[in-house]
């Protein structure tokens, strides 16, 4: 009798934790400051662009051990200032996160001279994190706070390392998060780091399969691969675009 | 005489024959080196790398000034392509 009961007890959590394996979570960005610039010849040149903020919206779509983590509006269809809001979280195009702990997504196209589907970028996912006993409730759900070290290239091939602070909620039992934060033992609810903050604001347990598309490339390349062919075909454009200019 | 007229003849039949084919050989080299030169002309004029647009040139001049205002690279492209995109509905 014992052993049945153990049985369906174990069943019945199975077919639950099962059945919440689909989840679609919509996280909303919060910046610090508008612009936060001090630079008044970058304000200038912003303020001839016309670039204002306004609320962004990303979608994770979670589908087993896979996510696909994507900005809502379509970032083809965004003002230069949405564009330039989105770039704050260091997302470019649509990230795929598969079962080999990494995440893939297209080269950015708003760099003209590569193809759209010229490279196919893969990142590793951090699984360093720092998991701390600091935690607070975020919807009514005991959170945790983790805490790693990312890095990203700013430009001219310079690297720029930066703190990421994430909470995340053991009651919410999957391992993945926003842009290219995941590896942790609950959904990441909230993360911070340089001078934005992505909030978790809708969760639902249900899922648009064909919202789920793997990203394709010619070529597939790590991001510090791809950060040199960036920087070496600005530089070679930049030289054609001196010639000719001499020419004329 | 006869021999002497026929000898002077075969001299220059001979002569023009061997002009004849220098000619030929120069006028064939020189053609070469037009073929050549126009195969590198048409290579330049359809390598993208060599051929910027006014607006790839918008893009560029953008894209260097906002780098140069130490914009990141996502930054500045989209900052670029803005304006490109102002310069291909303009023209």
């Amino acid at each position: 009798m014992k052993k049945t009961i153990k049985y369906i007890t174990f069943l019945c959590c199975f077919v639950c934790v099962s059945q919440n394996k689909n989840l679609t979570v919509d996280y909303t960005l919060y910046i610090s400051e508008n612009i936060n610039e001090t630079n008044k010849q970058k304000i200038e040149f912003l303020n001839e662009n016309n670039i204002k903020n306004e609320k962004i919206i990303f979608k994770l779509s979670i589908r087993d051990s896979i996510s696909f983590f994507i900005e809502n509006n379509g970032i083809a269809s965004s003002s230069i200032s949405t564009k330039l809001a989105i770039n704050k979280t260091k997302y470019s195009t649509a990230i795929y996160f598969g079962d080999d702990n990494t995440f893939y997504f297209k080269n950015n196209p708003n760099f003209i001279f590569f193809d759209e589907n010229e490279f196919l970028i893969k990142k590793k996912g951090i699984d360093n994190w720092n998991i701390t006993s600091e935690s607070k409730l975020i919807d009514g759900r005991i959170c945790y706070k983790a805490t790693a070290t990312d890095y990203n290239y700013h430009n001219k091939g310079k690297k720029i390392d930066y703190n990421v602070t994430a909470w995340f909620c053991p009651e919410l039992p999957f391992r993945f998060g926003p842009v290219y934060y995941n590896n942790l033992p609950g959904l990441i609810l909230e993360i911070s780091y340089l001078d934005i903050k992505l909030i978790a604001t809708s969760l639902k347990y249900e899922l648009d399969e064909r919202e789920i598309v793997k990203p394709t490339g010619k070529k597939t390349v790590t991001i510090d691969e791809y950060n040199i062919k960036l920087t070496n075909k600005m530089a070679e454009m930049f030289e054609e675009l001196e010639k000719q200019n001499s020419k004329n | 005489m006869k021999k002497l007229f026929f000898s002077a003849m075969a001299l220059v039949a001979f002569s023009s024959i061997s002009m004849a084919n220098t000619i030929a050989v120069e006028v064939k080299q020189k053609l070469e080196i037009e073929q050549t030169v126009q195969v590198e002309q048409t290579k330049d004029e359809n390598s993208p790398r060599l051929y910027l647009s006014k607006c790839d040139q918008i893009y560029l001049s953008t894209l260097l000034k906002a780098l140069s205002l130490e914009f990141s690279n996502d930054d500045a492209s989209a900052i670029a392509l803005g304006a490109y995109q102002i310069c291909v509905e303009r023209s």
